[in-house]
């Protein structure tokens, strides 16, 4: 169905620059996603990469991957131990354009009850949506993506080279029922492990801290998210509305021969183009504000299962300096336990090491990526609302001209 | 007008309804009853917005900082149109622009000078000027003050006009008025007026819901929304009537606006204001009596714009509930807002890094301040036009009473000739029998009295054809330029708001920037 452009000409319309989101401060390794097409339930996105790196069998190339193979490589990295010190990128999520489709099934069936010119306005503005849908989607896919390319360990990954690689497909298939239901108690079982952890005692200030500061955050960001996806889609419905005011003074005009035809006719416009710049408005701080929130609240959840780890892992730490001293007090399989022990330990203190510097970095990039979109998200709304202001300006001096 | 007596016979576009005059009383105006969404009620909180109350005589009712910017800003940008018959609708720009009433070209251009800022005194040259009536009378409706308490409280609200017609004691006067004295006003206005064709303004509607509501609430918990939209229609409908030139001299509108004390209560106010109006008027247009074949020129015009009437009134229906449903999301959206900067707030709270926690709360400011002025705008939005609108809707329905009445009149005159003829039938026959001799003096006698009857019947739907077709051109004209200023005052108004929206995001910018790390 929709065929993407090459960033480009998308980028006019909103003007977003999707490889900006992410901090590349290297060039060994530039991942975009070139193309992305849909196609009946799937979406298939063309993943170019452009690499000075060693390991890699060319400088260039490009490969075709679905969402549930970006899926596979999370998965990859989540449940590796190596990384259990890193902030895992939060996977894409699922492309989605049920909701979309809904829409327009609606507005289809109601086409007889509407005027075609407002039909056609509606299904313009319907397409408008999906599209904007579907960049977001391909945005996200291609950020996590970047987010791994820009980290200097997880960028090495063998199974993110494969990813980035392999010609063919990754024989990913999603999880089979039974896959599903242990991938939901592992989850249940984890949040429980959460709650217990949740009394640990901590004896590290640093980390006690940011404990209490990602829950929180995670929280009040979560709130943020909703509260702003629900102004954007309110503020879109008033822009709909528009719609039906234009054609009610569409009908006025018609039905009026006095000279306020014209005027009507006239303000009937106002409102078409009304519209459209309000439509402008909402999708971009939909780009800029919601989207980043959102994007925050995952990764902060993403430092949280860090921080969860990382607990675990203390957990166990404590359970085998137990077992040590109970080995030692009984001469026991000292040695297992003595291993054991140190193994654990030097787990522990790499997680915690590796964590204090994921922990900074995630602030660093939270606070770039604010400025980065709270600027941005200005830049468009003045430039939206000058551009309302000379359209409004254009029609009132119009309308002198009427008699 | 000689053409008249062709057009006695000739098919009226509403078919007979009732018989007698007597039902006038009873057939009171009925605003619209909107098919599915009923006026809004503007939202509970609001209680801030007080548009036309607000002149630069500081009447009571609450300003707010919003209002005299936009007063302000109105007295730059508005046209200087004169005035008159556009008054009734946006009342606080008029008032406060044109506060003498220019009657001639000469003041109007006065006025522009007053407005230099205004790239739009090109209007002055409007076709506008010519239709226009002398607007030398000024009246505002204000301090809506409730009465007693409980079910037996009312509202009074405080009329002062401001004219130099000479038929007025003083240039300046204040009555108080209750809303029944309204509807008692209008009840006296049809009953003298509407035979004669003209085409009278309509009241509010009563709303015995709302007016429940308001009587058992405590002084501090009054609906104010409800008041104050009660308030505005009101301030209309009064200076409708005085921008007619007959309306304005009637004794009882005078008295109305003049007679200090209180008005002798008016009865029958459940009939005043019931829904009788519309359905008759439906019923009406179901029953088109042909009465000759021949379709006189007059009639076919009477036909279109009867037609003209009745489409311009469904599709003005539409359009307000259109602007119902606008009202009602942006109300939502502006309510989103909110919420939206109280969780940004908290986030701030939590948020470490100094910088990046201020400018989030200063996010949070702008998305408040942008909810206030989606509050303002979609007030203002609501007063300028779909109170206009409103107001039209009921309008058009006392056009089509005014038709309905010729209609009746025609009848009437039609039933006249009838029972001349059968009179004169009578005559001939008794002529022709020896005994029917002493019963001729009564039947001429009759014959008489019938056949002046007819004339007078004639008389009467000449003289009310001929005021229609005034009325309607007036009406007309003054459709055209009421709306033309309303539109013109909604697009500056939406101007306005677009420029305090760049005012908010612009002083945003630096705090944005200022984030580093």
């Amino acid at each position: 169905m929709a065929m993407l452009e090459p960033s480009g000409s998308m980028d006019e319309i909103d003007g977003k620059q999707r490889a900006d989101t992410v901090d590349l401060n290297d060039s060994d390794l530039v991942i975009d996603i070139s193309d992305a097409l849909s196609e009946k339930d799937k979406v298939k996105f063309t993943v170019h990469t452009k690499t000075k790196l060693p390991n890699f069998q060319n400088s260039e190339f490009s490969v075709s991957r679905q969402h549930e193979e970006f899926i596979w490589l999370h998965d990859r990295f989540n449940e590796s131990e190596e990384y259990a010190g890193l902030i895992i990128p939060p996977a894409p999520t699922r492309p989605d354009f049920d909701s979309s489709r809904a829409k327009l099934q609606k507005l289809s069936d109601s086409e007889s009850t509407l005027t075609k010119e407002e039909y056609d306005k509606m299904k313009q503005e319907l397409e408008a949506e999906y599209l904007a849908m579907f960049k977001k989607t391909v945005s996200m896919h291609e950020v996590f993506l970047q987010r791994l390319a820009a980290h200097p360990v997880l960028r090495n990954d063998n199974n993110f080279r494969v990813f980035l690689e392999y010609k063919e497909d990754l024989s990913v298939r999603g999880k089979n029922a039974r896959e599903q239901i242990s991938g939901f108690f592992k989850t249940l079982t984890k949040t429980a492990d959460e709650v217990l952890l949740t009394n640990q005692k901590e004896s590290d200030e640093f980390f006690e801290r940011q404990k209490q500061f990602l829950t929180t955050y995670n929280t009040k960001i979560k709130d943020a998210t909703a509260a702003a996806d629900k102004s954007t889609r309110t503020h879109k419905a008033v822009a709909d509305t528009y719609i039906k005011v234009s054609g009610g003074l569409n009908t006025l005009a018609t039905a009026d021969k006095t000279d306020l035809s014209r005027y009507l006719l006239l303000l009937a416009d106002f409102f078409e183009k009304a519209r459209k710049l309000e439509s402008r408005v909402q999708s971009d701080a939909d780009l800029k504000l919601s989207d980043t929130l959102r994007y925050y609240m995952r990764d902060s959840k993403a430092a949280l299962d860090l921080m969860y780890r990382r607990s675990r892992c203390l957990a166990d730490f404590d359970t085998a300096n137990k077992n040590l001293d109970r080995a030692r007090t009984k001469n026991k399989e000292v040695q297992q336990a003595e291993a054991a022990q140190q193994n654990i330990k030097k787990k522990f203190e790499t997680i915690s090491e590796k964590a204090k510097d994921e922990l900074n970095d995630f602030k660093t990039r939270r606070v770039q990526m604010f400025r980065k979109n709270l600027v941005e998200l200005t830049e468009l709304q003045i430039k939206h609302t000058k551009a309302q202001i000379q359209m409004i300006k254009g029609v009132l001096q119009q309308s002198e001209t009427l008699p | 007008m000689s053409k008249d007596l062709e057009h006695r016979n000739s098919p009226p576009d509403f078919g007979d309804d009732d018989d007698d005059d007597n039902k006038d009383d009873d057939q009171m105006y009925k605003s619209a009853r909107l098919p599915a969404t009923d006026d809004v009620p503007l939202s509970e909180d609001e209680d801030e917005e007080n548009p036309f109350g607000e002149t630069v005589e500081k009447k009571n009712p609450p300003a707010t900082n919003v209002l005299s910017s936009s007063n302000e800003a109105s007295l730059q940008i508005s046209p200087v149109t004169p005035i008159a018959v556009l008054e009734p609708q946006p009342s606080t720009l008029t008032e406060q622009e044109h506060q003498t009433f220019p009657s001639d070209p000469a003041i109007s251009t006065a006025n522009s000078l007053e407005s230099p800022i205004s790239t739009t005194s090109a209007v002055t040259t409007k076709s506008q000027v010519k239709h226009v009536e002398d607007p030398n009378i000024e009246i505002i409706v204000s301090d809506p003050t409730k009465v007693g308490e409980g079910m037996s409280s009312y509202m009074t609200y405080r009329i002062t006009t401001k004219t130099s017609l000479a038929m007025f004691k003083k240039t300046d006067f204040s009555v108080n008025r209750r809303f029944s004295d309204f509807l008692g006003l209008h009840n006296k206005l049809i009953h003298k007026h509407l035979q004669m064709g003209v085409i009278l303004p309509a009241p509010p509607e009563k709303d015995s819901l709302s007016m429940a509501k308001v009587k058992i609430s405590k002084e501090e918990a009054i609906p104010s929304d409800f008041i104050d939209r009660r308030r505005s229609q009101l301030e209309r409908y009064l200076n409708r009537l005085a921008r007619h030139k007959t309306l304005v001299q009637d004794p009882d509108f005078r008295e109305f606006i003049e007679m200090p004390g209180d008005l002798p209560k008016a009865n029958n106010t459940q009939a005043l204001s019931g829904a009788g109006v519309l359905r008759a008027l439906s019923n009406i247009t179901n029953q088109v009596t042909k009465l000759t074949t021949k379709t006189s020129e007059q009639d076919q015009w009477f036909e279109e714009k009867h037609s003209f009437i009745v489409d311009l009134h469904t599709h003005l229906k539409n359009l307000f509930n259109q602007l119902n449903l606008l009202f009602n999301q942006r109300k939502e959206a502006g309510q989103a807002l909110k919420a939206l900067s109280t969780s940004l707030n908290h986030l701030a709270t939590i948020e470490e890094h100094t910088l990046l926690s201020s400018a989030l709360i200063e996010l949070a400011n702008v998305e408040e301040k942008l909810e206030q002025t989606i509050n303002d705008h979609s007030l203002k939005e609501y007063t300028v036009i779909s109170e206009l609108i409103k107001e039209y809707i009921s309008l058009l329905e006392m056009v089509q009473l005014a038709f309905q009445e010729r209609i009746k009149i025609h009848q009437q005159w039609l039933q006249a000739e009838d029972t001349l003829r059968k009179k004169r039938e009578t005559k001939t026959k008794l002529e022709q029998t020896p005994k029917g001799a002493d019963k001729l003096p009564q039947v001429e006698m009759e014959i008489n009295e019938w056949e002046g009857k007819v004339i007078r019947g004639k008389d009467d739907f000449e003289r009310i054809t001929n005021s229609i077709k005034q009325e309607i051109e007036v009406f007309e004209q003054t459709r055209i330029d009421d709306f033309k200023k309303a539109f013109d005052m909604y697009l500056k108004q939406f101007l306005e708001q677009q420029e305090k929206i760049l005012e908010i995001w612009e002083s945003y910018l630096p705090e944005a920037n200022k984030i580093n790390l």
